[in-house]
């Protein structure tokens, strides 16, 4: 009998969670890996052929066009987790700590944000920004503008405008979720000590809910560099990255091998990157000391 | 004679409010930002709405008129029926099969422990923050080596993929405020473990699930890059609407636009009356 129960009680979570993980390690971590493979392939009259080389990733790095594109792509991503993070700062904390009256209103319409039609949400801020749309209307209404132009579309800062926009509730939930785990006694232990709002802020809220924050920023610059359906409507020529690119190799073009180097490559300059900026921390760090 | 009343009423009511100064430090500036953040947020679909409603034939400003004209060619174009029915397939079979999918395992994450655990949980939950563009090509390379032939079925797939960790966190949320010593007690009262479960357990937790599913529903029915790699012949409304969308500003699209975020919202509003669903908190 009780061999029966511990028997149960060790087979029943691998049959619950089993099927999920095998579901998820077939359709998600082997094509991952198989895109990969495909990097390192090559194509022959519209085929991909299994031959292995390293010519789509010389193709990337030799090319006038892709390396701009790859640092744009990743600038794009920074720049937009940056601002994301310190925008939606003050939402996530009022949200937190004031109004708590409208807390699950407004929850509501970060999720209906979250989940509503990205692709219109991003062709409705043409409406906004194109020579005839909004912006302009507003200026020509003014005497600020003398006729329809078009300066706003069309730049790496409209497409960071629409993905800061776009991201919005992804960047807002970690932050406040964050904010909303911190203990009220630390907050009250922080004012009985004597400090003040701005310090008990600088000092204990704003350290406390720095996963939150990190978290967003991951999150957002992920979705944003690797994003292409918005430098496709606002970017134009000049606001294009990486996505698009990669996007052209899987459709018309149709050269997959050089588009899945195109990603590894984006990935392989990101952790380059990364890796650098850490040395360099902890090499300041070094001579500080 | 009421109104009279009413009005010398607010009239004295008027009177014995004292304004005091305004002081900066008192402005809710905190709550008029988050009012301009929500504003800057919806303003593409408020936007849109208004534009919809614009006879103008450019689907752009100058407001000219009140119309539904845009509405009604929108409803009669012939290629978004079956756009639609397809679209609807996809996501009705995302939200079951994400539901028999995430739900038991929800329930192994928050309630056991077991080695790599933080592992398969960082690996079930990691589709959520990778771009769609990375999981629909990889999709697409992997069922083009095994030879799978598109279709919906393939689109599904790769929709599971990205769904599946919004099921788990809305169930593990509602788990993790969740009385298990209901069932304990009613394991104490004979019942089996099964029959605990089906008994006690799942008729609480059921209408979170069914706002996951409507929540999963909405997600999929505008999932456009994913489908984009690993559709076959057929089309599905996002699809169409990017067909349209690379044209530029037109008219009917603002008002298909405008009645597919309609759509998604009242799912969402069906979602959260259901189930409440959370995501944080």
């Amino acid at each position: 009998m009780i061999a029966r129960v511990a028997k149960r009680g060790h087979l029943g979570p691998l049959v619950q969670l089993g099927p999920l993980t095998l579901y998820m390690f077939v359709f998600f971590v082997v094509p991952v890996g198989i895109f990969l493979l495909y990097s390192f392939w090559t194509v022959r009259e519209w085929d991909v052929v299994r031959v292995w080389n390293l010519a789509n990733y010389r193709q990337v790095f030799w090319s006038p066009v892709y390396p701009k594109l790859i640092v744009r792509s990743l600038s794009v991503g920074a720049v937009t987790a940056i601002l994301s993070v310190v925008v939606v700062y003050p939402l996530a904390y009022t949200l937190a700590f004031r109004l708590e009256k409208y807390r699950d209103l407004i929850l509501f319409l970060l999720i209906v944000s979250l989940f509503s039609n990205y692709v219109v949400r991003i062709y409705a801020w043409r409406s906004i920004l194109s020579s005839n749309g909004l912006v302009n209307y507003i200026l020509m209404g003014l005497g600020l503008a003398e006729g329809p132009r078009s300066y706003l579309m069309h730049t790496p800062w409209a497409v960071i405008l629409v993905l800061l926009n776009v991201y919005i509730p992804f960047a807002t939930l970690p932050i406040f979720s964050a904010l909303l785990n911190i203990e009220s006694e630390l907050l009250d232990a922080a004012s009985d000590l004597g400090a003040g709002a701005l310090r008990t802020f600088w000092q204990v809220t704003l350290p406390l809910s720095m996963p939150g924050v990190v978290a967003a920023g991951i999150f957002i610059f992920l979705l944003s560099a690797g994003d292409f359906v918005t430098p496709e409507l606002v970017g134009g020529i000049n606001g294009m990255m990486i996505g698009n690119a990669v996007a052209t190799q899987f459709g018309m073009v149709s050269n997959w091998p050089l588009g899945a180097a195109m990603v590894f490559s984006t990935i392989l300059v990101f952790l380059l990157a990364l890796a650098a900026l850490l040395a360099a921390r902890r090499g300041a760090r070094l001579v500080r000391l | 004679m009421a109104g009279g009343q009413g009005l010398s009423r607010a009239a004295r009511a008027f009177e014995a409010v004292t304004f005091p100064p305004l002081r900066l430090r008192e402005l809710p500036l905190l709550q008029i930002y988050s009012a301009l953040a929500l504003l800057f947020l919806f303003l593409p679909v408020l936007m849109l709405v208004v534009l919809s409603f614009n006879s103008a034939v450019t689907g752009i400003f100058p407001l000219r008129g009140f119309t539904l004209k845009w509405y009604d060619q929108a409803l009669h174009s012939r290629i978004i029926w079956p756009a639609l029915e397809n679209s609807v397939i996809v996501a009705i079979s995302t939200a079951v099969v994400s539901a028999f999918l995430g739900t038991p395992a929800a329930f192994v994450l928050t309630r056991r422990s077991f080695r790599f655990k933080n592992l398969v949980r960082g690996l079930l939950l990691l589709p959520m923050s990778l771009p769609t563009l990375l999981i629909g090509i990889s999709l697409l390379s992997f069922f083009a080596l095994l030879s799978v032939t598109r279709s919906l079925m393939t689109v599904t797939i790769g929709h599971v993929v990205y769904c599946v960790p919004y099921m788990l966190l809305v169930v593990s949320a509602r788990l993790a405020e969740f009385d298990f010593a209901i069932e304990e007690a009613a394991r104490d009262l004979g019942a089996t473990p099964f029959q605990a479960f089906r008994l006690i357990t799942f008729p609480l937790i059921r209408p979170t699930i069914i706002g996951g599913m409507l929540l999963i529903f909405a997600q999929s029915f505008d999932m456009f890059v994913i489908t984009f790699f690993n559709i076959g012949a057929q089309s599905t409304l996002p699809m169409v609407i990017w067909s349209m969308v690379r044209l530029g500003i037109n008219p009917t699209l603002n008002a298909l636009g405008a009645m597919v975020m309609g759509f998604s919202i009242l799912v969402l509003v069906a979602a959260h009356r259901v189930g409440g669903v959370k995501l944080a908190g």
